[in-house]
Parts: structure tokens; C-alpha cells; sequence
């Protein structure tokens, strides 16, 4: 962190701490008008809001019937940015560039979808910046430059269309710009500008990229890809498809601790533990396999596994006694004997737990057992 | 997202926390009319009118605001299919909100006399605070929407780079170079505020001191 983030992290908790807070009358007052508004007449509750938004509708219809005369009498032009071309998608489809637009209600996210859902294809910028995340358009068409990406392509562009310059951030795979009069392809790391006279690398990334023995470019797999993204239903989903769950001998300690992520948060807990298991076996002395004794407690305990859960908590604190998950795996043990083990196993545990973290989160359980065993009130 | 020093502690309290909020969101989508709008606003309230006071500052639009986030939401709120991801539906909806009357405001300020601190909102704020406020929220309506979402989000609110990316739904790269912008920006338009200046170099009133 630089010296500038850390005084504006100080200005922004200062602000934070002058911000009023959210009073209980005005908290009383939002849910009383919320309640009595109608789902029909919610839309419309803003009320200086709605007069700016009747002059906006007015200005906008005014200035488009302009536009719409204009363009009448020039070329064909596209006036929005959703043009209506055979690969032109939904405009609902476009959530990633509606945020440029001028909407009269706020642009509203897509709800959550699941990764076999549509994607959008294409769109036309008029002017303006869009951000291009993986998969989120394949075709983007601003003034006389069409912009192409693949789907594992992710970028920034800018089109400003009163001085005709096109400015493109590639921060993933790679993406063609068409001009009228050429053809360029631009790389992850990448930054150009381009005009109807030129067409410039402005900045290029000094982070190498990995090339294989032949030199060819080599970007991780999606399933990884995913992972780093924190998609892990779309992690595992691939990483299935792609069979990687069945040659689990051939990752490294580092994609073996993204699959075991990707399994244990993305719905596939079944094959989290070989998993965890392999990572085990192949990294013994790495932090992660200590990390992974815990979530293989975790898994036999909820397997309703108590010994096995027991054993691994106890595998864990062995490695890491003062672990960041030393007080879990404490206090989950105390959970697991108090339910399944003989009371003395219960009050050791507890007294262990106490001894540790006299305050923790397990410490009421941890007392109520140590005080039943020595019959204290 | 989780407020400023109040982070979860380990991986396995963030799990217990999705579960936690897979479940209120389950409780809530099972419900319809008054009752779906009541549990809208007392599980989400918290988070909808941090975004839009830490956004917008203390601004006399601001109920207007979150009750028309609450109508977006309530409108649309049959279309989430990812329950667990409620709550950060409900923060982008939020965001969306106050960045569209960002630009709307953008738009027509000339027909706005300033887009300084309301008086009106920021009763029961003592004189130092509102002084901070207003200097803070006069720099901050200077820089371009975008920059300006991700740079209160990061120094206010202090999210990560990854709750700020969901909520603007953009990409981690994106949200740094905003950030990167908006420091940048910030600091250059700070220069001619003294008080912020010293601010940031002197830490805040409201530390304890040691």
C-alpha cells in the first residue's frame, strides 16, 4: 500500500466516521413508505428525482426528434447503442454497457445467472467507455472500428466520438480491431489509440507472458481461470468436463489448491476430499496441507465422520497450533466429543479449548461442559 | 461487504456467513406483496442505505433514492436465480442507482446551483463533521462517475478490490485503474483544500490517541 493509499484510507474512515447514520425515526419512515406503496406505484416515489426525470424525458425527446431529422437527412446512422444489426443481442442482454447509457431508471444488474446462461454477442458503442468482461460481448462496433474478442477476452474501450479516437485496454486474451482501412490484433497487457491517421501502442505491459517450449502463448486453463475468478460452480464445471478431477496426479500444488476451492465451495464437496487428500500426499510440509487437514475435518464431521473429524482437527493443530484456524478446530472438537465422545473427552477438550481461548467462540459450550464434569453449579 | 475492522477472521466464519445469507435470502424470496417488501427492506436496508449515504453524501434525495432501489428490487427481485448472491444483488442495484443519478445530475448541473452537502440532510452531524463532509463530497463530485464509485467504495467503505468489482460489475483490472484514476484525480483537486490536505496527513479527530 503507498503512503497516498494510506491517507486517503485515513481521509475515507473519517468521512465514513462524519457520514450520518441511518436513524432508527428515518429507518421507521423508509419502511413505513415503502409498505404503503404499491408495487405499481413504487417506480414513481422519487419526487425531486421525477421532476428532474420529466425534464430529462421532455429534453430527450426533443433532442432525439432533432437527431432522429438530422439523420434522416444524412447517411444511415446508428443512434443507439443497441443497434438493431442481424447480430445485435437483446438489449437486456447488454448489462455490462448500459451503465453509459442515459436511462431514465437506473441500470438495474442481471440477476444472478447461472453459467450456461445467454451471453451477450454484440454491441454498438456511439460514444463513450465500455467494459468488456470474459464472454460478455464478441462484437463491439464503434464509429468505423468493429472490435472482435473471443470469449476468454476481457477489455476496456473508449470511443470518443468527436475526435474520432478509439483508445483499447486489453486486459485478457487477445481482441482484432477492424478500421476501414485495417487490421490489428491486440494482447493482454496492451494499450493503443487509434485515429483515422494512426494507430499507436501507447502503453504495453511489462509482465511477461507464458509461452511454451515452441513459444506460443499459453493462458491457463479456464477451469483454473475460473477459480481466480471465484466462479467455482463454473470452476468445477469445467474442471469436470475437462476430466481434471481424474488426473489429479498431474496439477501442481497450486491448481490442486484452486480445485480443492473449487469443489469445496462450488458444490462438490464428494470430490473435495481426494482432493485435499492428494494435496496432502504430494505437498506434506506446504502450508495448504496443513489448511487441508481442517477442511477434511470439516468434511468428516459434516459426513457425521466424528473419529475422523476429530483426527483431522487434531492433524491440523499438530502443524499449526496457532494457525488461523487453531480456535476452530479447537472448538469443533469440543463440539464433535460433546456430542459423540465420552464426557471426559468432552472436558478435556474443553479445558484445552479454555486453556487457549478463554474468550473464543466455543468458550460458553467449552464452560458448561468443564462445570458439569467438576458438578459446579 | 463487510464494514471497515469488522472483516471475518477465517474462511470457515465466511462460509458460516453465506450460509447465513443463503438462508434470509430463502426466507425472503419465499415471500410476495407487503410482506416480500417488508423483509426487503429489514434484511437489506443496512446495506442499501450505506451505499447510497457513502455515494452520494448527506443529500435530501437520499430516501427518495433507497425507495426506488427498493421498487427496482421488489420489480425484479423474481428474476434472481442465485439466492446466495441477494444481498450483492441488492448492493449493484444500489450502486446502479445512485451512479444513474450521478450522471443524471452530471447532465443537467448547470440547471443545479451545486452539488454541495444539503444542509437539511446532514442535521445532528456537528459543525467539524459537516465541514469535512461538504469539502470531501465538493472533490469527490469532480471526478468522472466511475472513478468516483470505486474510489469511495475502496477509502469509505473500504471494500476489496473484488466487492467492488460485483457491486460495479466490472473486473478487478478495471476497478484499479479506477481507483488509480481517482487517487490521482483526488489528490490533485485536494491540493487547493487545505483542511483535507491535513487531514489525510494528520489522521482524524476521532482516533483515540495513544
Amino acid at each position: 500500500m503507498t503512503a497516498v493509499d494510506e491517507e486517503l484510507g485515513r481521509l475515507g474512515a473519517a468521512v465514513r466516521d462524519a457520514l450520518p447514520e441511518l436513524s432508527s425515526e428515518q429507518a421507521a419512515e423508509q419502511r413505513a413508505r415503502l409498505l404503503s406503496s404499491g408495487d405499481e406505484q413504487a417506480t414513481d416515489s422519487r419526487g425531486a428525482l421525477g421532476r428532474w426525470s420529466g425534464i430529462a424525458i421532455a429534453a430527450a425527446v426533443l433532442v432525439g426528434l432533432v437527431v432522429a431529422g438530422v439523420a434522416a437527412l444524412s447517411r444511415p446512422r446508428l443512434e443507439t447503442l443497441v443497434a438493431s444489426t442481424p447480430w445485435s443481442p437483446d438489449a437486456s442482454q447488454v448489462v455490462g454497457a448500459i451503465a453509459k447509457l442515459d436511462h431514465e431508471e437506473p441500470a438495474e444488474p442481471e440477476a444472478p445467472r447461472s453459467p450456461s446462461s445467454p451471453r451477450p454477442e454484440a454491441v454498438v458503442l456511439e460514444s463513450g467507455r465500455i467494459d468488456v468482461e470474459q464472454g460478455m460481448a464478441r462484437k463491439i462496433v464503434a464509429g468505423p472500428y468493429v472490435v472482435t474478442s473471443g470469449p476468454d477476452s476481457g477489455f476496456e474501450l473508449t470511443w470518443d466520438a468527436e475526435a474520432e479516437t478509439l483508445t483499447l485496454e486489453v486486459d485478457r486474451g487477445e481482441v482484432s480491431v477492424a478500421g476501414a482501412s485495417s487490421h490489428h490484433v491486440v494482447v493482454a497487457g496492451n494499450t493503443v489509440r487509434s485515429t483515422a491517421h494512426e494507430f499507436v501502442v501507447v502503453h504495453t505491459s511489462t509482465k511477461k507472458r507464458a509461452v511454451d517450449s515452441a513459444g506460443v502463448k499459453v493462458s491457463a486453463p479456464a477451469w483454473v481461470r475460473a477459480a481466480k475468478r471465484g466462479e467455482y460452480r463454473d470452476a468445477l464445471a469445467r474442471a469436470k468436463a475437462g476430466r481434471v478431477l481424474e488426473s489429479l496426479g498431474t496439477l501442481g500444488r497450486e491448481e490442486l489448491k484452486l480445485l480443492a476451492d473449487a469443489t469445496r465451495l462450488g458444490g462438490g464437496a464428494a470430490s473435495s476430499e481426494s482432493v485435499l487428500l492428494e494435496l496432502r500426499r504430494r505437498f506434506p510440509r506446504s502450508k495448504d496441507a496443513k489448511r487441508a487437514a481442517f477442511y477434511l475435518g470439516r468434511f468428516s464431521e459434516g459426513a457425521g465422520r466424528s473419529e475422523d473429524a476429530v483426527r483431522w482437527y487434531r492433524e491440523y493443530l499438530k502443524d499449526a497450533a496457532k494457525g488461523s484456524f487453531a480456535a476452530q478446530a479447537r472448538g469443533r472438537i469440543v463440539k464433535v466429543l460433546s456430542r459423540n465422545g465420552t464426557a471426559r473427552e468432552a472436558e478435556l477438550a474443553a479445558l484445552e479449548y479454555l486453556k487457549h481461548h478463554p474468550k473464543g467462540a466455543y468458550a460458553p459450550l467449552a464452560l458448561r461442559l468443564a462445570k458439569s464434569s467438576t458438578g459446579a453449579p | 461487504m463487510t464494514p471497515r475492522g469488522a472483516r471475518s477472521s477465517s474462511a470457515d466464519e465466511v462460509e458460516v456467513g453465506n450460509v447465513r445469507r443463503l438462508r434470509v435470502a430463502e426466507s425472503v424470496l419465499e415471500l410476495e406483496g407487503p410482506a416480500l417488501r417488508a423483509a426487503l427492506y429489514d434484511h437489506y436496508a443496512t446495506d442499501v442505505n450505506r451505499v447510497v449515504r457513502s455515494l452520494l453524501g448527506p443529500d435530501p434525495d437520499h430516501d427518495d433514492l433507497v425507495q426506488q432501489i427498493f421498487s427496482i428490487a421488489i420489480r425484479k427481485v423474481e428474476e434472481v436465480r442465485d439466492r446466495a448472491a441477494l444481498r450483492q444483488w441488492m448492493v449493484t442495484i444500489s450502486a446502479n442507482a445512485v451512479r444513474t443519478e450521478l450522471r443524471r445530475r452530471w447532465r443537467w448541473r448547470w440547471l443545479r446551483p451545486s452539488d454541495d452537502v444539503d444542509e437539511r440532510a446532514s442535521d445532528g452531524v456537528d459543525h467539524e463533521a459537516r465541514s469535512l463532509l461538504v469539502r470531501f463530497y465538493a472533490v469527490v463530485s469532480r471526478l468522472p462517475v466511475d472513478d468516483r464509485t470505486a474510489f469511495v467504495f475502496r477509502h469509505v467503505e473500504g471494500w476489496s478490490l473484488r466487492e467492488i468489482a460485483d457491486a460495479c460489475a466490472c473486473s478487478i483490472p478495471t476497478v484499479k485503474r479506477r481507483i488509480a484514476r481517482g487517487n490521482a484525480r483526488f489528490v490533485k483537486l485536494a491540493a487547493r483544500e487545505p483542511a483535507l490536505l491535513e487531514r489525510m496527513r494528520a489522521g482524524t479527530t476521532w482516533e483515540v490517541e495513544s
